[in-house]
């Protein structure tokens, strides 16, 4: 057997105890702690484009004024030919012609309302090219300043008007900032809360317009109905996505969405002519006028919806 | 006839809605199992217990918390649900948050509790939703003893290895002062005499002891960790060995080295191996929980044992990337990514975040040099399960309400940010603190959890974080 007298222990010495300097200096209080309250509860998206009740009772005047010319022009249509014996019948031809009137007048009134809301410049604008940058920077692997995109965000989001839905995202994305994030954290919940979830609305209530837009061509019982229709239904697209960003167009902006506004009304004219052309190919019956109708109403939709896309480009 | 065609498209529109349902269930699964890997008292119960009820408020009750989790937005997600885990008995989660209401910390793990959190979350794309309208991301989490984690590195050491570098390391470092009565046990002890159950079991309880002793004074390398926990199904009494000096060591025919050698192979076969089968299954990602306030509670030279600990626990993982077919020919995984993650980061006052960060960083070095030469992700963070400090009057203070259910300020000296600069005789005793009444409120207040996760589920090709 080996020999084991335990080598290895022998050689200890003993060891003082361990002593050490507290650096921490611990005071007691005479207060009781405070309680730490339950964060902020996020209740389920609720907001609505803030709707004027006097806005709503002229729009709803002049839709129900359209339909009621509408009736009547299909009326008149089934009826008599009225074009072409006014002379025959001259109550209901100045029946008509005043309702007409009217609506023409009423669509006047409401798209130069719309226009010149739209043409009030919001400096805020400028703010979210900073903004964009900031997130070129962030996705470039720079590590941002947190003071820095604090102030440019902060700046951006005061800019929102109050019945906004962005203002109500940028209240959602201040519940959720802790003092220990970072520059790049801020931007990317910045990101996430505020920005994204503004474009996503904004599709949602473009996608409502085209739907209106395609509704009030269908409708329209002629050309002349059709452009102011569609003129209105453009100026309310671009107050309604303004709405939602909180922000009204730069005058840049406005130059440019007047572009594509004119570009979409010369193309609904084309449209137009040739659905009267391909009419006038097929018969004069009320299924064709239908198709017509049909025709533009999809062409209306989609410009309209080209109109929100450049204003949202502009908003972004 | 109208009827007839409505009630047909009604049911094609059903019956394409729950296949679209339940080919999302089977398609659109994303699974992550995290090894979660964490020394005795680092905090591994607390951050699930944390985790589980944090994504429970937010997503079942709307509260703002985890706001950096970008990858699963809360509007997104339809459900949240717990499952068990095959093979591991549930999470005792209820049993935890009972035990913060009566104001005390979870009780430590002392067997293996695994669970299944499924997080369902819907298709935003337009078009994809109509397809597949779901993807489950599934997280599986095993909670652990952190004793048997310390154990691992013994399988790949035959009993002669283990002893010796047992016996340097209890003749060294702060842990040698606790060792003076297992040394003078040994010293006295007659290994003339035969090794019969009783001097077996004499050895290994002094030795028990020690280990006991040396880890309630902060000492981390502490093998074999299994002996500390009574719950154990390892039979130490009957089973069990100790380090032997290595005048015995040396000698493979001695009776005592033989009857030990033999009990620390049935140890690894029967008791680790099959732990490290089941527990610590290899995986994609990982999570290294360190309690550095255990270090900096004790001394500088607590700290240096702690990065040794931590350099030895990665030789227990297989660390390396897999390609996109090794993964789906179901080969073993490798981890992959790997975030370093101090706990408890609320008992130091915000100021010396930064600090604390840097010296994780650096305790965290012998670790990471284990993939230096593969191509592995990594990060550190600084996480609060459960925030029970408040601010101070000062911005090196903090307040807390300690377990007497006084409110205590306490101010402390800068941290250092490398372990060379800590005076050897200095130390920040850890606060002590009590389990806060609004516990609640205070877990939801917790910080960092949410982007602790946010970087383990993001994939490098997912450049906006998001599902």
């Amino acid at each position: 057997m080996a020999n084991t007298n335990n080598s290895d222990t022998n050689t200890v010495e003993s060891v003082p105890e361990p002593t050490y300097r507290a650096k921490i200096v611990q005071q007691p209080l005479d207060i009781a702690p405070p309680e730490q309250a339950l964060p902020e509860r996020i209740e389920p998206e609720q907001w609505q484009p803030p709707v004027k009740k006097s806005r709503l009772s002229v729009g709803l005047a002049t839709l129900g004024l359209a339909l009621t010319t509408v009736i009547g022009f299909m009326l008149f249509d089934a009826i008599t030919t009225l074009a072409s014996n006014a002379a025959q019948y001259p109550i209901i031809t100045t029946f008509l012609g005043i309702m007409l009137t009217c609506v023409v007048g009423g669509l006047s009134y409401l798209s130069a309302r719309e226009y010149l809301g739209y043409r009030r410049v919001n400096s805020a604008l400028l703010d979210s090219s900073d903004i964009q940058l900031l997130e070129q920077q962030s996705k470039a692997g720079e590590s941002l300043d947190v003071a820095q995109v604090a102030h440019v965000i902060d700046r951006h989001g005061t800019h929102f008007s109050a019945d906004s839905y962005a203002a109500f995202c940028y209240q959602r994305y201040l519940l959720h900032i802790h003092v220990d994030m970072t520059g790049n954290e801020r931007l990317a919940l910045y990101h996430d809360n505020v920005t994204q979830k503004v474009q996503k609305k904004a599709r949602e209530v473009l996608n409502q317009e085209a739907v209106t837009a395609g509704s009030m061509a269908f409708i329209s019982p002629n050309n002349l109905l059709q452009t102011a229709a569609i003129l209105w239904v453009s100026f309310r697209t671009i107050r309604k996505v303004a709405q939602v960003y909180g922000l009204k167009p730069s005058a840049s902006g406005n130059w440019k969405l007047m572009g594509v506004l004119a570009q979409n009304i010369a193309a609904q004219g084309i449209v137009d002519l040739a659905t009267d052309e391909i009419m006038s190919q097929v018969s004069g019956s009320l299924s064709a006028k239908f198709v017509e109708n049909a025709a533009e109403a999809v062409a209306a939709g989609a410009l309209n919806v080209r109109l929100g896309k450049a204003l949202m480009k502009l908003l972004k | 006839m109208q009827n007839r065609w409505s009630a047909l498209v009604d049911k094609a529109a059903q019956v394409a809605t729950t296949s679209s349902n339940k080919l999302a269930d089977i398609v659109t699964k994303q699974t992550h199992r995290f090894t979660l890997t964490g020394l005795s008292r680092s905090g591994k119960s607390m951050l699930f217990t944390s985790i589980l009820t944090m994504l429970k408020s937010r997503n079942d009750e709307g509260y703002v918390c985890l706001p950096l989790l970008r990858t699963l937005p809360p509007e997104d997600i339809i459900f949240t649900r717990i499952e068990p885990l095959e093979g591991f008995k549930p999470f005792p989660l209820t049993l935890s948050l009972e035990a913060l209401a009566n104001q005390a910390w979870p009780a430590p793990t002392d067997e293996a509790y695994g669970f299944k959190l499924i997080i369902r979350v819907q298709e935003t794309h337009s078009v994809k939703r109509k397809l597949l309208p779901h993807t489950d991301v599934i997280f599986e989490f095993v909670d652990y003893p952190g004793e048997w984690l310390t154990d691992l590195p013994m399988l790949s050491k035959s009993y002669a290895q283990w002893s010796d570098t047992a016996w340097a390391q209890l003749s060294s470092g702060p842990q040698q002062y606790y060792a003076e009565e297992w040394k003078a046990f040994v010293n006295r002890f007659d290994f003339e005499a035969a090794p019969t159950r009783e001097r077996i079991g004499e050895l290994v309880e002094c030795y028990t002891r020690y280990l006991k002793v040396a880890k309630s004074n902060g000492i981390s390398m502490l093998q074999p960790g299994s002996f500390l926990l009574d719950t154990s199904e390892f039979d130490r009494f009957e089973h069990g060995f100790a380090p032997l000096p290595s005048s015995i060591t040396s000698d493979i025919s001695h009776p005592w080295f033989e009857v030990f050698n033999a009990h620390y192979q049935k140890f690894g076969k029967d008791w680790l191996s099959p732990i490290k089968e089941d527990v610590f299954k290899e995986t994609e990602k990982q999570i290294i929980l360190v309690d550095l306030f255990e270090g900096l509670n004790h001394s500088r030279q607590h700290l240096y044992q702690l990065k040794e600990t931590l350099s030895h626990l990665a030789d227990a993982f297989v660390y390396g990337k897999q390609s996109w077919f090794a993964k789906r020919l179901g080969k073993s995984p490798k981890i992959g990514k790997v975030a370093f993650v101090a706990t408890k980061s609320d008992l130091l006052p915000a100021g010396e975040h930064d600090n604390l960060l840097a010296l994780l960083e650096q305790i965290t070095e012998g670790a990471r040099a284990k993939f230096a030469d593969k191509p592995i992700a990594f990060e550190h963070f600084l996480v609060s399960a459960i925030k029970v400090t408040d601010e101070g009057s000062a911005p090196q203070a903090l307040r807390y309400q300690d377990k007497d259910l006084g409110y205590v300020e306490a101010t402390f000296e800068s941290v250092p940010t490398r372990l060379k600069d800590m005076e050897s005789d200095a130390h920040f005793p850890v606060l002590n603190v009590a389990v806060p009444k609004d516990f609640k409120a205070r877990i939801l207040a917790g910080r960092g959890l949410d982007r602790l996760f946010q970087y383990l589920l993001t994939n490098e090709e997912q450049s906006d974080g998001k599902y």
